[in-house]
């Protein structure tokens, strides 16, 4: 396990600042989902947790101790634009990158060649990298950026232009991570994905922290105001009803409420006019709505945290 | 460190594997020895092509003895054999002669150098006729009052500059002819007429001022050219080839990893010092072997060839020593410049661009060799020592010279070794910052404000 806190950091780019004032911090033992639209600071962020970057001011630390040389062996990092020597072969470079992070070099081969196995790819193995699909490109990364068992995993796109089958790898590898204690910092654009695999979720947009926290909670706080229920419910011209929207038959009716009604009130109410309610439950907005909604947001406002 | 040996390591083992390191290490040394192959050919088929060429002679002075020519001709032919085929072109040139010239011919040299003929002739005018109708190839007239003025007059065909030297070389063979007669003429005994022909046969001690002999008189010959040239030669000239070798591998390198963004997975493992240190000494390997393979085979085919230049070739190790230390120092500094700058290029046209800024200077010495080693202590030698990027060539060219003051050496060694440090330092920070940067060059006010705040 390892602690992570980034501390008010920013970091400025000419006149563009690129991260203004973001803090997070993670106990370990978590999947926590970067998120942001394009362009939103996410790398700059990533590359200060790295210390490949410095920040202007803020600061990084790990267990509470500023990031060391040594403390990089304990992090992995899959950047977006996959980074391998193309003319060297597969198990070799691996092997390579493993023994930069200081393992020896007949323990980086043999962890080599298991990761490659774990990914599939133990054919490939002797094979050049630029012989590899782009996906198998991916998996052999990911295996790169395990080999020497990192406790902080950073991943950026892992699952860009991944097969499901791959996906699913992928995927299980990443919940395999968290169950052995490390944290992975998840940074991707695919919602569902990060509904899934997600604990906790932070979205940066305009160099600014929009959304910080837990997956559930953030979207029961940005689900309020509307709830599912089945659709033998009629409403009619109830006070804390905004607009009913009746969807096909067999599927839950949508009523959206009127602003600062709480549901639970709301539940009270209908069973008191004594409505057949046998399902009611928070109409959930998907994580992309949230996503879609404050990254058109303009910038300087803290929306929630 | 360890990791900087890793890289080093790495960045050695993939370049010497890659084909076209391979063959620019084998491959240019054998097209390089085609050339001179086909070089050598074409001039050993100009040497023994001769034209032969027909030359009337008029000594209206009376000076010129036929016996003498007589003589040399006898020598010339004793010494070269003419082609087959230039003798028949020879015999034919001679049938050929219109019979006016034939008869007025009093006597024939032939078999000089070249395969030329020598026409004796009392007539001037006719001989200068015949060399107008070009039925001849040149007219030499030794004037009456040779004696007082040494005049003669040489008539022949306009040639270029650089055209084959026929006439002149028939000019000498008159000069050596007349010589030869004016000596016989004086009632010498052969000694002397030898050595007035050929005066002194010089031999040159040099009094040596450093080295196991110094203090000694030292014969001048081939090893001290040996010394006080080649030594400067090699080391310079290997200095400048590895820096442009290993400069063509590490902005390829550099260019590579920041183009496929293994730049961002390398500095997330090692910091940027380690492997722009790697990189350079990794690099720098290959490019010395690729340098030192060259070397060898050049060295082995000079060997070969000619056993004399081998037989001489004795290695002062003092001053080897020097050299060598010299240009490690020198090509860690340069290389470690030649990094930083090149990783601000988003391309490898753009660093290739960049780092001429490092590779330019280092070659500036080469070019006024002369001016140094003429005077290696003069302003402009002493100047060139203590900048920097110009300081190891420079110092090479001197110290053969063995007029350097000790001083300057552990003097030049120290700046030296402080400043290919704070070039390390410097390269690596830009290194740093230029290998993540994409897009805009930075301005060198930017540039200078990022190195502080590195």
């Amino acid at each position: 396990m390892i602690r992570l806190q980034v501390d008010n950091v920013t970091k400025t780019f000419g006149s563009l600042k690129a991260v203004d004032g973001v803090s997070l911090d993670s106990q370990g033992g978590e999947i926590f989902a970067l998120l942001g639209p394009n362009g939103a600071g996410k790398t700059t962020l990533i590359r200060m947790i790295m210390d490949i970057t410095r920040p202007d001011s803020g600061s990084v630390s790990f267990d509470e101790r500023p990031i060391t040389h040594e403390l990089k062996h304990r992090i992995g990092y899959m950047p977006e634009e996959r980074g391998l020597y193309r003319k060297q072969k597969v198990g070799e470079v691996i092997a390579y990158f493993g023994r930069l992070h200081g393992i020896a070099k007949d323990e980086a081969a043999r962890r080599a060649t298991d990761w490659l196995e774990r990914m599939g790819l133990e054919e490939w193995e002797k094979k050049k990298v630029e012989e590899l699909s782009k996906g198998m490109q991916q998996k052999a990364q990911l295996a790169l950026t395990l080999l020497h068992d990192p406790d902080l995993v950073i991943l950026d796109e892992p699952f860009a232009g991944l097969d499901p089958v791959n996906t699913r790898m992928v995927k299980e590898t990443i919940l395999g991570l968290r169950s052995q204690g490390k944290t992975v910092l998840l940074s991707t654009h695919q919602m569902a994905q990060v509904e899934a695999l997600a604990d906790r979720v932070f979205m940066i947009s305009h160099g600014q922290r929009v959304l910080y926290g837990g997956l559930r909670e953030i979207k029961r706080e940005h689900s309020e105001g509307a709830v599912l229920v089945n659709e033998e419910v009629e409403i009619k011209d109830h006070p804390d009803v905004l607009k009913v929207q009746k969807r096909a038959e067999g599927l839950l009716t949508k009523i959206l409420l009127r602003e600062g009604v709480a549901t639970g009130a709301f539940l009270k109410s209908l069973l008191e006019q004594g409505a057949p309610v046998e399902h009611f439950e928070l109409a959930e907005t998907p994580l992309e709505d949230i996503f879609v909604r404050l990254a058109q947001e303009p910038a300087h406002q803290e929306v929630a945290s | 460190m360890k990791r900087a040996l890793m890289v080093a390591g790495r960045e050695f083992s993939v370049t010497v594997r890659r084909p076209s390191y391979i063959f620019t290490a084998f491959g240019t040394p054998v097209l390089f020895a085609l050339m001179i192959v086909v070089i050598g050919f074409i001039t050993a088929r100009q040497v023994t092509k001769v034209e032969p060429r027909l030359y009337a002679v008029v000594d209206s002075s009376g000076v010129l003895s036929s016996e003498v020519l007589a003589r040399l001709a006898e020598d010339a032919a004793a010494n070269t054999e003419l082609p087959e085929e230039t003798q028949q072109t020879l015999d034919q040139l001679l049938g050929d002669l219109s019979p006016s010239i034939n008869t007025l011919a009093t006597e024939r040299f032939t078999g000089f150098r070249r395969g030329s003929v020598f026409l004796m002739m009392s007539d001037a005018d006719s001989a200068v006729a015949a060399a107008q109708r070009e039925e001849i190839y040149g007219a030499l007239l030794i004037a009456g009052d040779y004696l007082e003025n040494g005049r003669v007059w040489s008539y022949g065909k306009a040639r270029n500059f650089f055209e084959d030297e026929g006439p002149s070389d028939a000019e000498s063979v008159l000069r050596q002819a007349l010589m030869m007669s004016l000596v016989q003429d004086q009632d010498l005994s052969p000694a002397v007429q030898r050595r007035l022909l050929d005066p002194i046969n010089l031999k040159q001690f040099e009094l040596r001022q450093a080295g196991e002999t110094a203090g000694q008189f030292e014969e001048r010959g081939v090893a001290s050219a040996l010394r006080s040239f080649a030594f400067p030669y090699f080391f310079g000239l290997l200095l400048m080839m590895s820096v442009f070798m290993s400069a063509g591998f590490l902005l390829q390198g550099v260019a590579e990893e920041k183009e496929n963004r293994v730049i961002e997975v390398l500095l997330s493992s090692i910091t940027p010092d380690d492997l722009m240190m790697g990189k350079v000494l990794g690099l720098g390997a290959a490019g010395l072997l690729q340098v030192l393979v060259w070397l060898a085979l050049g060295a082995g085919a000079l060997m070969a060839t000619s056993s004399l230049l081998a037989e001489s070739l004795e290695i002062p190790w003092g001053l080897f020593v020097l050299c060598l230390g010299y240009f490690l120092v020198g090509y860690l500094m340069i290389a470690s410049l030649m990094a930083g700058a090149g990783s601000l290029g988003n391309s490898m046209r753009e660093s290739q661009q960049l780092s001429t800024w490092f590779t330019l200077p280092v070659v500036v010495p080469f070019i006024l060799f002369t001016a140094i080693i003429a005077e290696p202590n003069g302003i402009l030698a002493r100047v060139f020592s203590y900048i920097p990027i110009t300081s190891p060539l420079t110092m090479m060219l001197r110290l053969p010279t063995e007029q350097v003051p000790w001083w300057e050496i552990p003097l030049t060694f120290v700046w030296l070794a402080f400043f290919t440090w704070v070039a390390i330092r410097l390269g690596a920070k830009v290194f740093r910052l230029g290998s993540l940067m994409y897009g805009k060059r930075p301005n060198l006010p930017e540039l200078v404000r990022w190195i502080r705040q590195a």
